[in-house]
């Protein structure tokens, strides 16, 4: 029974994913044939994917929109070569995540405390009492801390696992490293984020 | 909590992109697209030849093979282009436009140095973009003129109303401005170029077999910018050989005996001309001197009409609208929204408070002033929130019960396919099927929520309701 369930949402992210992926196939060809409405459209279908993307690898650091900008203008760029052997979709997360690592590597050599704390308030605000709120500011400055000091190849897979729970195929496919490789960055980052936050008055 | 329990709060609390936040990032990305845009797009559907002129004038017409169609118009002559059926256009040299694309809803030129004097009758859903340094340019219908220089663009609007994008900001130049790429604010349109568009609205091109790109070359009489002296005039060239001779549809063109020839189409696989036309000599003196440029046909436009020195800037009142929905005093907000659309009409913010005021009318259920705020919202040129400005309007035929409901959401989905609202659309137009014909009217819907958004909680109502 299980396994007829399986089969049957397995066959159905299958439709979907072509459905989305010949439409998406649609909107390249009319690019190509220069319909300059058809990357608007590109635009529209995938803006809120990457921008989610971004803020779960990210954090919610200022430097998003403009990054959401330079996906777009890359995926531009990369699109007269584009032979539709992965999913558009595909193709616009991976270079999500390029641009992404690309943040993280130029923070990870200047460590600089990228998240406004304002940020903070906001989430620790639906916490409960004074004191609760305070914990949770505490433990979430300890947290970006903590990702900050981590390197982003593994900082990236272990979000990804994590926070996005894809498999270790998909990070793979998005990463472009083998299911092995990011099964390591995966339990390696996750180790040194448990060190690094049990020694968070180190880190802070 | 745990560690990832605390990782996932974190990343995940604001990871939402909502319509405006979305359009804003498209209105700063759209810019640098365009001149991004790869130079080689072979695949402008309308012809592309050689007119020339001479007679009077000494013109030789150069055509060599470069990757991409252009019309050069060197120092001290005009090019007179009908870019499309819309569009009456003259290069004024030393000047050089590219065409980009066309099709029904939207021709694409490329200016890249030079000024283009246009005017363009656009209508419904029509418009012309000109793609410039620094900017790109957006026209529904006006006359304008549009100076690239080096790393910045200048447009000046006659009347109508121009959008300009840069990577900066979003402005509209409206009636008797003029606004440049690398200026905080517009000013008022320059006399030379006020005169010049007078003139090319006055001027009446003989119309061109559409979609043909007609150039009619003719030294400049009345200069823009720089006088240009008028040495002895040479002895007159014949007209080349393939050339036929165009009715005299102006009284400047007749008089220089304007000589247009229809252009080859060139396909993807061709190496397309690029038309260049030589400067052009001044007339000889058996011809009839050069008229000065015949009156308008209408006033000329206004100067720019000077703003009042308000006291909150756009930004500063749209940040106060902010607070007040933050505080949930939408009356406070649709207040400073009303206040910029009626202060700056022209401001890069007007598309987004028109949205906002579209969407508080919605929430309190005005109707009428949610459909009032949508149109002028629709009137925008090429708006990036002129999607979910059609969803809302959708929205508000859902809500208020119109018959028309289903089929604006049919619209909707048909004209933004892929749009970040296709999934709700798709669910209002069930539940309509749904309310008027059950579920056998509805399958047909259901079938579709479940094989584009499987995953969907509606999805999965819909199937156990439904299937």
């Amino acid at each position: 029974m299980i396994a007829a369930l399986a089969v049957l949402a397995a066959g159905a992210k299958t439709e979907r994913r072509d459905a989305g992926a010949a439409e998406d196939l649609a909107l390249v060809e009319r690019h190509r044939a220069g319909d300059p409405a058809a990357f608007a459209s590109i635009y529209r279908a995938h803006a809120a994917g990457v921008h989610r993307r971004l803020s779960r690898l990210l954090g919610p650091v200022p430097e998003r929109e403009d990054l959401l900008q330079d996906v777009f203008l890359a995926l531009h760029h990369a699109l007269p070569a584009f032979r539709g052997e992965a999913a558009l979709a595909t193709l616009i997360q991976r270079i999500a995540i390029n641009k992404a690592c690309e943040l993280l590597r130029a923070r990870y050599r200047r460590p600089t405390t990228s998240v406004d704390s304002a940020y903070f308030d906001d989430i620790v605000s639906r916490v409960g009492s004074p004191e609760a709120q305070a914990s949770a500011r505490e433990e979430l400055a300890a947290v970006f801390a903590c990702l900050a000091r981590i390197k982003p190849k593994k900082r990236v897979a272990l979000l990804l696992r994590v926070v996005e729970g894809l498999s270790f195929e998909q990070i793979a496919e998005l990463v472009d490293a083998t299911p092995e490789t990011v099964a390591k960055r995966v339990q390696y980052g996750h180790r040194e984020l448990e060190a690094l936050l049990a020694r968070r008055g180190d880190v802070a | 909590m745990t560690t990832e329990d605390l990782l996932r709060t974190a990343l995940t609390i604001d990871d939402g992109l909502d319509d405006i936040r979305r359009a804003h990032v498209w209105a700063r990305l759209e810019p640098r697209l365009a001149n991004a845009m790869p130079r080689v797009r072979a695949r402008w559907p309308i012809a592309v030849g050689v007119g020339l002129v001479a007679a009077a004038a000494a013109i030789a017409v150069v055509v060599r093979t470069s990757p991409s169609a252009s019309f050069v118009a060197p120092a001290d002559t005009t090019l007179s282009l009908h870019v499309d059926d819309a569009t009456r256009a003259v290069l004024v040299g030393p000047a050089e436009l590219e065409p980009v694309s066309h099709s029904p809803q939207l021709t694409v030129v490329r200016l890249r140095r030079g000024t283009l004097l246009a005017e363009f009758e656009g209508g419904h859903g029509r418009a012309l973009r000109i793609l410039a340094p620094g900017a790109v340019v957006e026209i529904v219908g006006t006359l304008f003129s549009v100076e690239a220089r080096d790393h910045a663009t200048c447009v000046s609007v006659a009347h109508g109303t121009v959008k300009m994008t840069t990577a900066a900001r979003v402005q509209f130049v409206t009636n008797g401005q003029r606004a440049c790429s690398d200026e905080a604010a517009p000013g008022p349109i320059a006399p030379a170029i006020r005169d010049a568009l007078a003139h090319h609205e006055a001027s009446t091109i003989a119309a061109a077999p559409k979609p043909i790109v007609t150039p009619i070359v003719t030294p400049i009489e009345t200069p823009v910018e720089t006088p240009v002296e008028t040495p002895e005039p040479p002895v007159a060239q014949p007209a080349i050989a393939s050339a036929e001779h165009a009715p005299a549809p102006t009284s400047r063109a007749s008089e220089h005996m304007v000589v247009e020839a229809p252009i080859p189409a060139v396909t993807a696989s061709e190496p397309a001309p690029v038309v260049s036309v030589m400067p052009a000599p001044p007339p000889p003196r058996s011809l009839p001197a050069p008229q000065s440029p015949p009156p308008p046909q209408s006033p000329p436009p206004p100067h720019a009409t000077p703003t009042p020195t308000p006291a909150l800037t756009p930004d500063e009142l749209y940040a106060a609208a902010e607070r007040a929905l933050a505080a949930r005093d939408p009356a406070a907000a649709d207040r400073d929204l009303a206040k910029l659309v009626a202060e700056f009409p022209s401001s890069n913010l007007v598309d987004q408070a028109y949205y906002e005021r579209a969407r508080i009318a919605f929430d309190r259920g005005d109707w009428p002033a949610a459909l009032h705020a949508i149109d002028l919202l629709a009137r925008i040129p090429a708006s990036p929130l002129a999607e979910p400005g059609a969803y809302l309007r959708c929205r508000v035929a859902v809500a208020s019960h119109d018959g028309a409901a289903a089929d604006c959401l049919t619209d909707y989905r048909a004209r933004y396919p892929r749009s970040p609202h296709d999934g709700e659309a798709l669910g209002a137009i069930l539940e309509l099927a749904f309310r008027a014909g059950g579920c056998a009217r509805a399958k047909p819907y259901v079938e579709e929520l479940v094989a584009r958004y499987p995953t969907s909680q509606a999805a999965a109502s819909w199937s156990a309701r439904c299937r």
